[in-house]
């Protein structure tokens, strides 16, 4: 998920159809530049070296995005075929995370059997809940004023940080109850990738498989 | 509520998800020899290591746009939406106005140009 927007213009983007290490490019339609999905950023052409800046999103069910967003609007185009319910996103697939220079990838499966991983990238403390029944992901920024957080789960779906006791909900990040409640958790933006395609662009990337 | 697949479920699943592959390559290879080819990537890459790099490293498919990008995304309520409980979206919020992407959509489609908050976003799978 990315901002179109770059230096003062918001651009288009199509489908490139090649593959640049493995993974999609996408062209943009005002200089036909060619980006590169897993790292958001033109390879050739006018804007060779722009980057787009990545947006937080989610992986969640159906069932668990409507109880959350009552209002939301849904992609329509193209609903009338048959459905596909899936389990697992995909196999070998990771979720990725880059920030600054340092890059972590964390593998689904191990991340959906764990329910909590923590880990730090570069200097940043990441918390990465994935959960066991729908897959849903979310990552967050695990560090509240100045204080990095340890999690574990607390019952009935929500997580208690070892730090204060507070309780928390892993679906939106925030404090429900204890000392630090009303606070939020940064969201953190990740990439789903298949696990090579992930290495060939971030080769210093720590890999977290259990 | 929530309907599980057991294991044969998951292979009628997983056999749709190849034969459905299979069928989308089928005709996306043969939209592409029907579209005009594409150019090669343009060469802005004076320094002949950094070109040799490039060309290695990239894989000309398919003629752009042969999976179509969605350009003018429509949408409807929540409310409304087809879809079954436990079908995977991806979801996005910006400045209180949430959008969810089936990944069935995406699947088929892979890009979706979209405002969203008033912040132009592109939705890649």
């Amino acid at each position: 998920m990315h901002d179109r927007q770059f230096d003062g213009q918001t651009l288009v983007f199509g489908n490139q159809g090649a593959l640049y290490k493995t993974a999609m490019t996408w062209f943009d339609h005002t200089t036909g530049s060619i980006w590169s999905q897993p790292i958001g950023r033109a390879l050739v052409g006018e804007l060779r070296g722009a980057a787009l800046r990545q947006i937080p999103s989610t992986l969640d069910t159906w069932a668990g995005f409507h109880a959350r967003h009552p209002d939301a609007l849904v992609l329509s185009n193209g609903l009338s075929g048959p459905r596909l319910v899936l389990a697992t996103p995909r196999e070998n697939w990771v979720i990725g995370l880059a920030l600054g220079a340092a890059a972590a990838a964390v593998d689904f499966s191990h991340a959906r059997a764990a329910g909590l991983v923590h880990l730090t990238v570069g200097d940043e403390p990441v918390l990465v809940w994935v959960d066991a029944a729908t897959g849903t992901v979310r990552a967050y920024l695990r560090r509240v004023a100045n204080r990095a957080l340890d999690f574990e789960p607390a019952g009935e779906g929500s997580l208690r940080d070892r730090e204060t006791g507070s309780i928390w909900s892993p679906d939106n990040g925030l404090a429900l109850s204890g000392p630090l409640t009303g606070q939020a958790l940064s969201p953190v933006p990740w990439t789903s990738s298949f696990d090579w395609a992930w290495r060939d662009f971030y080769p210093q990337s720590t890999f977290i498989e259990g | 509520m929530r309907r599980r697949l057991g294991i044969a479920g998951s292979l009628a699943v997983g056999t749709a998800l190849v034969v459905l592959g299979a069928l989308a390559l089928v005709w996306a290879l043969r939209s592409s020899a029907e579209a005009p080819a594409v150019a090669r990537p343009p060469a802005d890459l004076p320094d002949p290591h950094e070109r040799m790099m490039f060309d290695s490293a990239y894989d000309q498919r398919l003629s752009r746009d042969a999976i179509p990008p969605i350009y003018t995304p429509q949408f409807v309520a929540a409310a409304e939406a087809p879809l079954q409980p436990d079908e995977l979206v991806i979801g996005l919020v910006i400045d209180d106005e949430a959008r969810a992407y089936p990944v069935t959509t995406l699947n088929r489609r892979e890009m979706v140009n979209d405002v969203v908050g008033g912040t132009p976003v592109l939705v890649t799978w």
